[in-house]
């Protein structure tokens, strides 16, 4: 039996040992078949949350079936909104073996917001098997395992996430995603790789520099920060920068200041992808009543440019 | 029931707070119309009759009676998108409540906007203001109505049926920045000998070279359709500069922050993405707002929404900014295929999307509705 085998066998059975399959609801249904709307995933996504468990089954039959990559991707991104324990094995497979990028960093996404510990070991085992393996593409398994283990919040990470920034041999890139991890842990120790990154030429690196130094939220940053958010970027890196000052700032802040401060800039940037997704999940993980309020506030804006959060505030206000 | 009625009681709401959803009407739709009307008279003297029925004025003029008049007055909704002190406040019977539910159009698929939203393709609206043409007292006002769907098929969002409620950053380009782009008509066109001629490579009909109504509105979505579709291969999941050699690749090359996969790092999911236009997500996930995408039903083509470099429609875009691709089609409103040689179907280029797109859309419009005003006369 290969490994692509057995995990296509794990999978299997993580499905045959879910209980809630026999209750799974028709939504993620609607995320198969060749019409892919992708413009209706936003809609589709809510519907699947709201069977909640029930849909754990039929997203992992999806991811293992013919579908479309985006429907996949979606999939994993339900899953890990659902945190699904259920679905770890399953997902430390396609990390594991998979040989598109796409659904190996979604896949590891998934599994650090997920959490707890056995998303930490399984993580913890790729990164390990991507060490160990040392082939063209184990870097892109090694830099989804990085990812993950900073999303996960488990200290035990530092002391790999280190090794990993300290090692030479990895390209520049997965130096800078262990600075980053290790910054959602709390530790600065990527702060200079992050910041050299920034004079990459490299759009890649740049864009991963910007993201590192947001969530290493070091106050010696902002300067830089400050000058690739201002009118001379362009739009996505203007973004990234934007989005990182507001994380240097918000971590400096008590929780009650934090909820205002990101609510305004919520409010302010509603068409921020970036911005929207981390702002709410923080918003989200702060539950106090403020944080509660402010989320149903926004789920509540009208108009069309507070679309995409009206629904984030609606879907992470739920918990 | 209740997912199609709030959605359209949404949408009359927010066109009540902020017109959108159209080239402007202060602006572009009157000058366009005017221009095509006096193009006309110049260059056949015999429709000099015409020009008792464009640039209205309201002091001297009866409402509901004139070319530029019904150019605007299509735009019929709660809270009217013209100038009542230029334009009056009278609104012809004919035109009903939303009419712009019915000006997008799609040519590829067919498709008006959101479903939800109600409302027909502008391509099947046309028979409606054709009928109003042919029936109604108020003849040359109905024609300015039929001009205005002409317009709007040199809108990119009106032909990729993006509904853009919140307004478009080449219609807002225009409303602010109208006058600082330099074109005039340079033909009368119409569909015998202007038509796209069939070719089975490429996808709009046959017998676009028959004269009739709707083969106006069709010819002007097509080349509109065209010159905002890029024709940008298979992307593929691989990070660097790994894109295949396409249209799109080669207006947005990777060492400047060009067209590459994006894993999306911690928050988000990964994205084809292009630092000067934003996202184009793969599947959705939380906060996910597209900035570019596939055509419908038009695989390895991309529609760009955001060609000013902001989220803001009203910012840069009314200051008269925006992004400018390092390469655009030679021939304005030629598709590119896969089959060209990228080197010459494809010229440098430093003027931004909207320069580039009013340079060749308005007179494009003009050209076809000076050519539509000889068809309906």
């Amino acid at each position: 039996m290969n490994k692509r085998t057995l995990i296509a066998s794990l999978i299997a059975v993580s499905i045959l040992c879910l209980p809630a399959m026999a209750s799974a609801g028709p939504a993620v249904a609607k995320l198969k078949g060749p019409a892919a709307q992708t413009d209706q995933y936003g809609a589709i996504f809510e519907e699947v949350l709201a069977e909640g468990d029930a849909a754990v089954a039929d997203l992992l039959a999806l991811l293992e079936g013919p579908e479309a990559l985006a429907a996949k991707v979606t999939a994993m991104n339900l899953l890990g909104e659902l945190k699904a324990k259920d679905a770890l094995e399953a997902l430390a497979g396609i990390l594991e073996t998979s040989d598109n990028a796409s659904l190996i960093v979604n896949a590891a996404r998934a599994m650090g917001e997920i959490g707890g510990n056995r998303a930490f070991k399984l993580l913890a085992d790729a990164l390990d098997g991507a060490n160990a393996n040392r082939q063209a593409d184990s870097a892109t398994v090694k830099k989804a395992a990085i990812l993950g283990l900073g999303l996960t919040g488990d200290k035990k990470a530092v002391n790999l996430l280190l090794a990993e920034l300290d090692d030479y041999n990895n390209d520049e890139i997965v130096r800078i995603y262990a600075a980053g991890s290790l910054g959602l842990l709390g530790s600065d120790a990527g702060l200079d790789t992050a910041t050299a990154g920034l004079d990459s030429a490299d759009p890649s690196v740049r864009l991963a520099s910007l993201r590192a130094l947001g969530l290493i939220a070091s106050a010696g940053s902002e300067a830089a920060l400050d000058e690739l958010a201002g009118p001379g970027s362009k739009f996505v890196v203007r973004n990234a920068a934007r989005l990182a000052l507001v994380q240097v700032k918000a971590a400096r802040m008590g929780n009650g200041e934090k909820v205002g401060f990101l609510k305004d800039n919520l409010l302010g940037n509603p068409r921020a992808s970036e911005l929207v997704a981390w702002g709410t999940r923080e918003l989200a993980r702060t539950a106090s009543k403020d944080a509660k309020d402010a989320l149903k506030e926004m789920a509540g804006k009208q108009g069309p440019e507070y679309s995409a959060l009206r629904r984030a505030a609606r879907i992470k206000g739920r918990q | 029931m209740m997912r199609k009625i709030i959605p359209v009681a949404l949408f009359a709401l927010l066109l009540a707070a902020s017109p959108a959803m159209a080239l402007d009407n202060v602006v572009a739709h009157p000058s366009i119309t005017n221009v095509a009307v006096d193009y006309l008279i110049q260059v056949d003297p015999s429709y000099a009759y015409l020009g008792n029925y464009n640039h209205f004025n309201l002091a001297t003029d009866p409402q509901l009676t004139f070319i530029d008049e019904g150019s605007v007055k299509e735009d019929y909704g709660l809270s009217a998108d013209w100038e009542t002190s230029v334009w009056g406040s009278s609104q012809d019977p004919n035109i009903g409540f939303l009419s712009y539910q019915n000006h997008g159009y799609n040519p590829k698929t067919g498709d008006n906007w959101d479903p939800d939203l109600g409302g027909v393709s502008a391509y099947v609206y046309s028979t409606d203001v054709w009928y109003d043409i042919n029936n109604a007292s108020n003849r040359y006002f109905q024609i300015g109505r039929f001009c205005h769907l002409l317009e709007d098929m040199i809108s990119p969002a009106h032909t990729h049926a993006d509904t853009h409620i919140d307004g478009d950053d080449f219609e807002t380009f225009g409303q602010y920045n109208y006058g600082t782009i330099t074109w005039s008509p340079s033909q009368v066109c119409i569909p015998s000998t202007d038509g796209l001629a069939y070719d089975r490579k490429l996808p709009h009909p046959r017998k676009l070279t028959t004269n009739s109504y709707q083969n106006f509105v069709q010819n002007v979505a097509w080349r509109t359709y065209y010159m905002t579709s890029y024709w940008g291969a298979n992307l593929v999941e691989t990070e660097g500069d790994a894109q295949p050699d396409s249209e799109l690749k080669r207006m947005f090359p990777y060492w400047d922050g060009g067209l590459r996969y994006d894993d999306g790092g911690w928050f988000v999911n990964d994205a084809y993405i292009i630092d000067d236009v934003g996202y184009n997500w793969i599947g959705y996930g939380i906060g996910n707002n597209p900035d570019w995408w596939g055509c419908t039903s038009d695989a390895t083509y991309f529609y760009l929404e955001n060609i000013d470099g902001d989220y803001n429609t009203c910012n840069p875009s009314a200051a008269g900014n925006g992004v400018a691709p390092h390469v655009f089609k030679a021939d304005k409103f030629r598709r590119v295929r896969s089959t060209d040689n990228l080197g010459s179907v494809l010229s440098a280029n430093t003027k931004i999307f909207s320069v580039l797109y009013g340079e060749n859309l308005y007179p494009m419009a003009a050209n076809w509705i000076a050519g539509f005003l000889t068809f309906a006369e």
